[in-house]
């Protein structure tokens, strides 16, 4: 099976458009605080009582006395039982009959507020409006005002309730008995308003209406400055009645006194025992500093709840609150942190689930997929209904963007079957159809994908993914080299999707597939193409390399020159313009022209060759090293290997970059070792901190080679800190995954391997990485896997080589481990007849085949092998031989 | 007889006269006149007697329940000499009312403590340390004034911050307990502890201090307009320059007449 290279390694799954997934908006809605409540119902209980005989006074007539008296206490015991429709019908028959006067007051304020507690708004505006107009020095003149703005807050009339508390807020200067008997009452009354206020989209006047709210401290000073003044309203009041009876007005004002000042101590001693009486109000206006798009000085008030409040039963809202301002004033490593803080803290809390979905979701953003996977795993455990259904989608991306192809797959498989008509099923169902695709780990990737792609396609004849989803499978079929299918595949792809964004990488498909065919004229169409309609560097890049290599390899040079100088005179500014620079100067060279290509090449590298930025200087200093080569072999004149026109260099990265193009004249004129000691002299001599990533990455290798391990992971090290986004970091992870596995670590050189593959892209090093993994895994015992990686390796065409022989090599040893040792020396026998040019592994799969034999109780076979080892010239000098001669003592004395 | 020392008592008396009202503990109320003078220990109030006779009564000071009189425009002036950065000229405007106000410094209504905070302010400006410890202690045994102590080293405080002292400034602040305080000095402290983070290149916790000022404490409108400024500051170094407009707008329609709307005027974009 062919294996691909653009299609199924370098590309990366299409951007499948995945709807936001936002958290609910339940940061918006207020908790179930512990707010003040309101008019306590004893007191009223206990001023009807009292106002019962008030009310039977006011009469008068005596024949309708004891009917009207039979009213009052049935309306009275009706109220306190809750039954309020009753007692407004009693009431209001009383005040039919009685004739008006003081003693009604308690009548008329009961009756508002049994309408206020039956729900009837408007009523109780209305009745609440006629105490006041009635008696407007009545007693309870400010629970009047207080019922009054809560009515017209529940009818949502919120200017009037706004004007209303503006009324209170008078009452609360005036002392003596129309003063405020409970400020906490008057807070909550404000809360509900500024609630109304958001809720009408008016959170300006909410939050002006919060800042001028009172604090604790100064409600507790008016609470007990009010509790004093009924006191001494109460003193006055028992002085005045003296002996009066039960029934004066004398003993009813002292009673209604005594009541008010009970109900005003109780809630002055509520109040002392809540010192987290603020944190309602700050709740609120931090949600209006929300609202208003003012995230920072919502920030401001969480972070002051949580740091003045630390045991408040409110903490976790504001918590919750802090993380949705971090986000919102664009800090999302900050959200995820209180995110994570947040489920630590209150795992149990009712909120724990939206908050680990949203720290999810924060983390996936910012490519934590660790965590990421994490908080939506703990989201997932106590969710339920269409928060379940968007959490499990999301822990789906997440196995995904991770690569964690199989754990991606059961989870969106999970999501298919728990919401088969959810909102994300079909995406779901694709990304599952893709993940075969992409697991590189699995040699049957294409087989299972294929299969996967064809059904998602049969059930899903309408998706939006079927573009990519045909395209994939054209790659399939290029796998497994059916090339007339794949043609004709692409050639179907671009009549059903000729508009589609997955034209270039279709086209560059058909290039490849033309060119497999021998077809190359039709290739190098297909790739110009492709390069015409790309709108990616990654598949621009490809389609032109391709382009380049069939143009080179027919030598039509003033094609290829003119091919990348339009792309220059196009593009002159992307970043692809110094690769293009490179292929003028080849073809220029390859024309018979490598002055003009090399003077080409040093005009252009001048301004950067002191700019550790630019990656691409080292691949010209090649091209002009050969290309000065070649001009020595036509004009054998010796040429000064720093030539006149490459610029003074005195910044070190210039210099070393010079000592690096020298380096590569040694290697082109035939002389590695001069070469190699000349590259190892630059990782020597050169801090690591002056060097490009280029250069880190090549000299690192070079010092590995050589064995100065400490020098090399310095220079790793300083590749992957400075450069965090080169394409040269795979050469330090391999190397690091080299070193560690040098050192017997193993499993942190399996990790450095995988980094290699998955965070830098293995643009350079795949081979090695994949070889890198499979040998950890060997040694990690993980044999299975390590075979797989090992079978890949060893099939694939493009990766022959030294990595094929340590393959078979390998292979050997792991079935020699499982017990089949005929199969193993199958394998080590392939190594040493086919793998000549590799000394090491031969060396070594001539020993293993031996005992191998010995061990299969074949000593002549063992002995013939060990002779054969030591007639190979080739293996002149290695240690296994003193090995095999032992054997052969043994076995052959 | 009038004597001297009591001559520019009365002269600026006479000019404000209008406004101010004695209240005394026994229920007196007496109108300031220029009849009325006040000495180092009592009021004296003239008493109208039958016939062609005058007299007064000395009442003691400490007999006054509480003063009502407007706040002095030299004090005013003394706080726009501060920020127009003449320190020397800010105590200049303020020596004239300081012997009366001195008089009256444990009676409710007296500017005397505002006074020495503006005084402090100005001796800290020009580097004077001893005369400021020495102003913050009189403050400190003033029964009356000894909550003013905080905002003393606050105003101190916000001078050596200004000044780049940062390290003196910090120092000063740790001696502060914040518990207690009002909105007015917590709102100072935030301003300073703003300034010395911003001088630490800590622009996010400076923006998040400064906040602390309209949204903790709104009604300390006098550090208001400086908070927004400094908030502004803070946005544009955090590349939200969006909302340093914002702030920069809310300051010149709030405060349209402070010197910090003169320069948010300068820094809005077409200087809007």
């Amino acid at each position: 099976m062919r294996a691909v290279t653009l299609h199924s390694l370098a590309l990366r799954p299409r951007a499948i458009s995945v709807p936001s997934v936002r958290a609910p908006p339940s940061f918006l809605q207020m908790p179930p605080l512990s707010r003040p409540t309101s008019l306590p119902r004893r007191r009223l209980t206990r001023l009807l009582a009292v106002g019962c005989a008030c009310a039977v006074l006011a009469v008068g007539q005596a024949a309708e006395t004891g009917s009207l008296e039979a009213l009052f206490n049935e309306g009275a015991a009706a109220y306190g039982k809750g039954d309020y429709a009753k007692t407004v019908a009693l009431f209001s028959e009383i005040l039919r009959q009685a004739k008006p006067g003081p003693e009604l007051e308690s009548i008329y304020f009961t009756l508002a507020v049994a309408k206020l507690r039956q729900g009837d708004n408007d009523g109780a505006i209305d009745s609440f409006r006629l105490y006041l107009r009635t008696y407007p020095t009545g007693s309870q003149i400010n629970d009047a005002r207080a019922g009054l703005t809560q009515a017209l807050v529940n009818a949502s009339r919120i200017a009037e309730a706004l004007a209303s508390i503006g009324t209170l807020r008078e009452l609360g200067d005036r002392s003596g008995s129309q003063g405020i008997d409970n400020y906490a009452n008057l807070l909550s009354l404000t809360l509900h308003v500024a609630d109304a206020l958001v809720d009408a989209e008016k959170p300006a006047e909410a939050l002006a209406l919060l800042q001028s709210a009172l604090r604790r401290d100064k409600i507790l000073h008016r609470q007990r400055e009010r509790v004093a003044d009924l006191a001494r309203l109460l003193r006055q009041a028992s002085v005045m009645s003296g002996s009066a009876g039960l029934g004066s007005a004398a003993a009813a004002n002292r009673e209604a006194l005594a009541a008010r000042l009970k109900d005003a101590s109780e809630a002055l001693k509520a109040l002392e025992e809540n010192p987290s009486f603020d944190v309602p109000r700050l709740l609120l206006q931090a949600r209006c500093h929300l609202v208003l798009d003012q995230p920072w000085e919502a920030v401001v008030v969480y972070r002051h709840i949580l740091d003045n409040f630390p045991k408040s039963s409110d903490t976790p809202y504001a918590l919750q609150g802090l993380v949705h301002a971090r986000q919102a004033s664009n800090r999302p490593a900050d959200a995820l942190l209180l995110a994570e803080r947040f489920i630590s803290e209150f795992p149990d809390h009712a909120l724990a689930t939206e908050i680990a979905a949203l720290g999810g979701q924060l983390a996936l953003e910012q490519g934590k997929i660790q965590a990421a996977t994490s908080l939506f795993g703990s989201a997932l455990e106590k969710s339920q209904g269409e928060v379940r259904q968007r959490i499990l989608f999301q822990l789906g991306l997440a196995r995904f963007a991770g690569a964690d192809w199989a754990g991606s797959r059961e989870t969106l498989d999970r999501y298919i079957a728990d919401f088969p008509a959810g909102e994300w099923a079909e995406n779901a169902a694709y990304r599952s159809a893709l993940t075969w695709f992409l697991d590189l780990n699995d040699a049957k990737r294409y087989e299972k994908a294929e299969k996967a792609l064809k059904a998602f396609i049969k059930t899903h004849p309408s998706s939006a993914y079927l573009s990519d989803a045909r395209y994939r499978l054209a790659v399939c079929q290029f796998a497994f080299q059916e090339y007339e299918q794949a043609l004709a595949s692409c050639t179907e792809w671009e009549k059903l999707h000729p508009d589609d964004g997955l034209l270039p990488e279709v086209l560059s498909l058909k290039g490849d597939v033309c060119k497999t065919l021998g077809r190359e004229d039709d290739a190098l169409t297909a790739y110009l193409d492709a390069a015409s309609a790309a709108s990616t560097d990654q598949v621009l890049s490809y389609a032109l390399s391709e382009a380049a290599k069939l143009l080179e390899a027919r030598k039509d040079w003033a094609r290829l020159s003119e091919l990348f100088r339009t792309q220059v005179s196009r593009q002159p500014d992307s970043p692809l313009v110094f690769g293009w620079y490179y292929w003028i100067a080849r073809a220029e060279a390859r024309a018979g022209h490598p002055g003009q290509a090399w003077d080409f090449l040093a005009e252009r590298i001048a301004s950067s060759l002191a700019d550790p930025k630019r990656e691409d200087v080292e691949t010209r200093l090649r091209l002009m090293a050969k290309i000065r080569d070649r001009q020595r072999k036509d004009d054998p004149a010796p040429i000064p290997s720093r030539a006149e026109r490459l610029p003074d260099a005195t910044a070190p990265l210039a210099r070393a970059r010079l000592a690096y193009y020298e380096s590569f004249l040694l290697r082109n004129s035939r002389k590695p070792a001069e070469a190699d000691a000349a590259l190892l002299a630059i990782g020597t001599e050169y801090d690591p901190g002056a060097l490009s990533a280029p250069l880190l990455a090549e000299t690192g290798q070079a010092l590995l080679k050589a064995g100065h391990a400490d020098r090399a992971s310095a220079n790793f090290a300083a590749l992957l800190e400075t450069f965090g986004k080169s394409t040269y970091r795979d050469y330090a992870y391999v190397g690091q995954g080299d070193l560690a596995l040098a050192a017997g670590q193993p499993a942190a050189a399996l990790q450095a391997y995988q980094n290699a593959i998955d965070l830098a892209g293995a643009e350079h090093l795949l081979r090695e990485a994949t070889l890198g993994r499979a040998r950890a895994l060997y040694e990690l015992g993980r044999l299975d896997e390590a075979a797989k990686l090992f079978e890949v390796i060893a099939a694939s065409k493009e990766w022959r080589g030294e990595p094929t022989a340590a393959s078979l090599h390998h292979l050997g040893l792991i079935a020699a481990k499982q017990g089949d040792l005929p199969k193993a020396n199958a394998f080590f026998q392939r190594v040493f007849v086919s793998q000549g040019r590799y000394p090491e592994w031969v060396a070594r799969s001539y020993i293993e085949s031996g005992r191998a034999f010995e061990k299969l109780s074949r000593p002549g076979e063992a002995a013939a092998t060990y002779r054969e080892m030591l007639r190979n010239e080739r293996l002149a000098g290695r240690s296994e031989l003193e090995d095999a001669r032992a054997r052969l003592a043994v076995l052959a004395p | 007889m009038i004597r001297p020392l009591h001559f520019p008592l009365l002269a600026l008396l006479a000019a404000a006269a209008s406004a101010q009202t004695l209240y005394f503990s026994d229920g007196r109320v007496v109108p300031m006149s220029p009849a009325v003078r006040i000495t180092k220990d009592a009021v004296n109030i003239p008493l109208e007697l039958k016939g062609a006779a005058a007299g007064e009564i000395g009442l003691p000071v400490s007999s006054l329940a509480r003063v009502d009189w407007p706040r002095p425009a030299e004090l005013d002036a003394a706080d726009a000499e501060l920020k127009a950065g003449r320190p020397a000229d800010a105590l200049r405007k303020l020596d004239p009312i300081l012997p009366l106000q001195q008089i009256l410094a444990e009676v409710p209504g007296s500017w005397w403590g505002q006074a020495i905070l503006l005084r402090v302010a100005a001796l800290a400006r020009l580097d004077r340390e001893l005369d400021v410890s020495v102003e913050i202690e009189r403050l400190r045994r003033s029964p009356a004034n000894a909550p003013l102590v905080p905002a003393a080293r606050i105003a101190v405080a916000t001078v050596l911050a200004e000044t780049g002292k940062t390290a003196q400034a910090s120092a000063l602040l740790a001696e502060i307990d914040r518990s207690g305080l009002r909105d007015t000095d917590l709102a100072g402290l935030a301003l300073v502890d703003a300034r010395l983070l911003r001088a630490q290149g800590r622009h996010e916790d400076a923006l998040l201090a400064c906040l602390r000022v309209p949204v903790l404490y709104p009604a300390a409108t006098r550090d208001l307009p400086a908070a927004l400024l400094l908030a502004a500051e803070c946005y544009r170094s955090l590349d939200e320059a969006a909302r340093a407009d914002t702030a920069l707008r809310h300051l010149v329609e709030k405060f349209p007449a402070s010197a910090e709307a003169v320069r948010a005027r300068a820094l809005l974009p077409n200087n809007s």
